[in-house]
């Protein structure tokens, strides 16, 4: 549905965000993972219209995004990382404004935004001025906007930040619900959000795409490349410059370190003989992938 | 060095820098070189900087001498200084504050005072840096046209001196309104500029005049811009004169002013004392800054002007505190289970929210200028063209940041990413703000067509162009200061009936079709550079 064709950002500044990126993403949700920096928002701006590519172009359902932003717009709902919104309008009063813009209008706009309010669970604080608005009920406001005009391409960046757990549970699920018949691209941080919804999972480093895969062929080739160790404290520092550590815990009898191995079992023992091999997370592969230890 | 001093130096930097990298800056710059250089007009013609009236009725004016181009350029500077520059700093803690930076900042040691001044002598300098450019034009003129020797002293005196109280005065009240209810925005611009006449004008005025013999020759204390304190001082210098018949500024008369030696303002220790000790005004508006900080505590932070706060009903305060509240919330319902919605995006119909949404975030501005249009179409002849000036005087500030209302808010990749949004915004934003002007003043508009067809078109193209000049400068600098201090010195001309300015036709300016084609040309022009610019940001990323 949406094919994504070698598309490349580069900054006036000399900043490359993008290069030379393809992908093909079909019905579902995308994962997309990678640190600060790496171009997921780069590649989310583009993709929603917002910022042009210096090369390449994607094609939404046979519209060429870039020749033609508006053929994709139509069927788009973006919600972008950061985000301001009129704080002197309520927020029934802003996304009556924005559904206007989507081209809806009449008791229907007025209805959708009745309901798309008791979705994000806002209803109750539909007529105050955004102004007064915590940072959590502003996301809230931002992922209502984006699923106002039932979009066919969702695109969500960063969308559970500022979310209570309970809220970001909600959000989950809603975004599960959403992806039925629809593209949706999720970027974030938080791997166990890609892990809850997502059906497959790109990594992108330096503005270049690393992986694509489901979260279990992921998993399966993080298989035999995980491994835990106890380690004195003092140790620690100097362990850590050594090899990629992906989680620690201080107990009493010393530091857990969980740590991957491109390697495998041949490469740790070096450095931590008594090391074992755990059951890998999807934030193990993760971190084997961006240090490029999965295919 | 201190503390303190390191702390306001920091902010200096960081706010001279963030404003020299603005394209607001490129734009006042060119147009303060434009209007110094058209200032000085060339010897031997008809217009002049400084003139004055002798008792058989002569008028005379100096010859091109250092001491004459710095007593005219030093005019124009507490003018720019004054008029100008208050726009050009306006709104820096309102920045602070939208942007979230504030709270990051009330965070740090950083005590009030240190954070006020900081912003004052950030605005002193970068006024003292836009100001300056006067200078080298001044220079050039002498170069140019200049007569005797370049007396340093005769030159560039008068600028410092009628220049730098007027810089620290702006710079001060600038931050008040800034921190002041209901003053940071475009209420306060509106503000600022009526309250010019009482500080450019009747105070200094009143101070000057000498009660014994009713004339103007006493150097006011408060003169902030030194308009009055230039008029007297040069009568002090040109006993000639007829009292009263000193004339500053760019002055055109009906024949050719023949041009005398002239010593220039006499830079006597009156004069220095009085102007140093100027500088002093800038503390009362900075002491009552510091008593109206809030520190971006929006617990703290005043509600405008005659807005009472609301009670909040209690059901809505259970959903503030805690948004699950459970009590009045229906059980949640499924993405799946909403009815389908059918959308036709248009470029129409986002023009038509746009504009709607103009009038909603118009506060009490809105209903003024719908109230002034009305009395401008139903009042007798006579009393339409001041009905009408303040319909167009209030205009500005409602439309002046509409162009630039995402990139203010943060919402441009929200709004700019709707369907309905035309592949040009700045046309979009052209549509909205030309229907809401059109809207607004179809009252007076329809009066002017059925007066005449020639006054209708004069209307119309004038407040098409104003739509235009609101949209393009509000792209290129993104925000509404710069457009409505330039737009408030076009209005001002017109009203003083300034040949060719009269863009609505409303002060008597007949000016025929030629002149209202280039006004809409003219307009076309601002908004074909707004069209690249905002394509330029496009491509970089930057919108």
């Amino acid at each position: 549905m949406l094919e994504i064709q070698r598309l490349a950002k580069k900054y006036p500044s000399g900043t490359v965000a993008l290069s030379d990126f393809s992908l093909t993403v079909g019905e579902g949700v995308l994962g997309l993972l990678g640190p600060n920096g790496a171009g997921k928002s780069t590649l989310m701006s583009i993709l929603a219209t917002v910022t042009k590519p210096t090369a390449g172009t994607f094609i939404w359902e046979g519209v060429d995004g870039v020749a033609n932003p508006l053929g994709v717009r139509r069927a788009l709902g973006f919600l972008p990382q950061d985000f301001g919104v009129y704080d002197k309008l309520t927020a029934r009063e802003f996304l009556l404004y924005l559904g206007r813009l989507k081209g809806l209008s009449g008791r229907d706009l007025k209805r959708r935004i009745d309901e798309i309010l008791a979705l994000v669970n806002l209803h109750g604080a539909a007529d105050r001025r955004l102004g007064g608005y915590s940072g959590g009920m502003r996301q809230r406001v931002g992922i209502a906007q984006a699923l106002l005009g039932d979009p066919k391409l969702l695109i969500v960046d960063e969308p559970t930040v500022g979310l209570d757990p309970e809220e970001r549970v909600r959000f989950r699920n809603l975004l599960a619900e959403v992806a039925h018949g629809r593209v949706v691209i999720l970027s974030t941080h938080i791997v166990s959000d890609v892990e809850a919804v997502a059906s497959t999972i790109a990594v992108v480093r330096a503005g270049r795409l690393v992986v694509h895969e489901t979260p279990e062929t992921l998993l399966r080739s993080a298989e035999g490349k995980v491994f835990r160790a106890v380690v004195p404290s003092e140790r620690l520092a100097e362990i850590q410059t050594r090899i990629p550590v992906s989680n620690l815990a201080r107990r009493a009898d010393g530091v857990h370190v969980r740590f991957v191995d491109a390697a495998g079992a041949a490469g740790h023992r070096a450095v931590l003989p008594g090391s074992e091999a755990v059951e890998p997370s999807l934030e193990d592969a993760y971190l084997l992938a961006q240090l490029g230890g999965t295919p | 060095m201190s503390a303190l001093a390191l702390q306001i130096g920091a902010q200096v930097a960081a706010e001279v820098r963030t404003r020299l990298r603005s394209s607001g800056t490129l734009v006042a710059l060119a147009t303060i070189l434009l209007g110094a250089y058209v200032w000085i007009p060339a010897p031997g013609g008809k217009a002049t900087s400084v003139s004055w009236r002798l008792a058989d009725g002569t008028v005379q004016t100096s010859v091109h001498s250092a001491a004459y181009i710095g007593a005219a350029m030093s005019f124009l500077g507490g003018f720019l200084a004054i008029a100008v520059g208050f726009y050009l700093v306006a709104g820096s803690i309102r920045r602070d504050r939208e942007r979230r930076i504030g709270a990051i900042l009330a965070a740090t040691p950083l005590p009030n005072a240190a954070y006020l001044l900081g912003k004052v002598f950030a605005h002193v300098a970068y006024l003292a840096l836009v100001t300056g450019v006067i200078v080298p034009i001044g220079v050039y003129q002498f170069l140019r046209f200049g007569v005797g020797p370049f007396d340093a002293l005769a030159f560039f005196g008068p600028i410092v001196l009628l220049t730098l109280p007027g810089i620290a005065f702006v710079a001060a009240m600038a931050v008040l309104f800034d921190v002041a209810p209901g003053l940071s925005g475009r209420m306060g611009w509106v503000l600022w500029f009526i309250l010019l006449g009482v500080i450019v004008g009747a105070l200094p005025v009143a101070q000057s005049l000498n009660p014994t013999t009713g004339i103007s020759d006493r150097l006011p204390i408060f003169d902030p811009m030194g308009g009055v304190t230039v008029s007297v001082l040069i009568g002090r210098s040109l006993p000639q004169a007829q009292p009263g018949s000193i004339s500053t500024g760019h002055i055109v008369h009906q024949e050719v002013i023949p041009a005398v030696a002239w010593s220039g303002l006499p830079l006597d220790a009156d004069f220095v004392t009085l102007r140093l000790a100027g500088i002093l005004w800038a503390l009362p508006p900075l002491g009552l800054a510091l008593l109206l900080f809030d520190r971006f505590d929006p617990a703290r932070r005043r509600l405008p002007i005659g807005r009472k706060a609301r009670p909040v009903p209690v059901s809505e305060a259970q959903v503030l505190l805690d948004p699950q509240a459970p009590a009045s919330a229906p059980s949640a319902p499924s993405f799946a289970n909403l009815a389908a919605v059918s959308a036709r995006p248009s470029a129409f119909l986002s023009v038509v929210a746009d504009a709607v949404l103009l009038s909603k975030t118009g506060s009490i501005l809105r209903w003024a200028v719908v109230l002034l249009g009305l009395l401008a179409a139903f009042l007798p002849t006579s009393a339409a063209p001041m009905v009408g000036a303040g319909f167009l005087l209030l205009l500005a500030p409602l439309i002046s940041e509409a162009s630039c209302r995402e990139a203010l808010a943060g919402a441009g990749p929200l709004v700019f990413s709707q369907p309905g949004v035309p592949r040009s915004p700045v046309l979009w934003k052209l549509g909205s703000v030309s229907l809401f002007v059109l809207v607004v003043s179809l009252p007076f508009l329809l009066r002017a067509l059925f007066t005449s067809p020639a006054r209708g078109f004069a209307a119309l193209s004038g407040l098409l162009f104003v739509a235009a000049l609101a949209v393009s400068f509000g792209i290129l600098s993104g925000g509404g200061k710069l457009f409505v201090g330039l737009y408030l010195g076009l209005w001002y001309a017109a009203l003083n009936r300034v040949p060719y300015l009269d863009f609505c036709g409303l002060f008597g300016g007949d000016l025929g079709l030629p002149v209202r084609a280039a006004y809409l040309a003219a307009g076309g022009a601002f908004v074909g550079i707004a069209m690249a610019v905002e394509g330029r940001r496009r491509v970089s990323g930057s919108r």
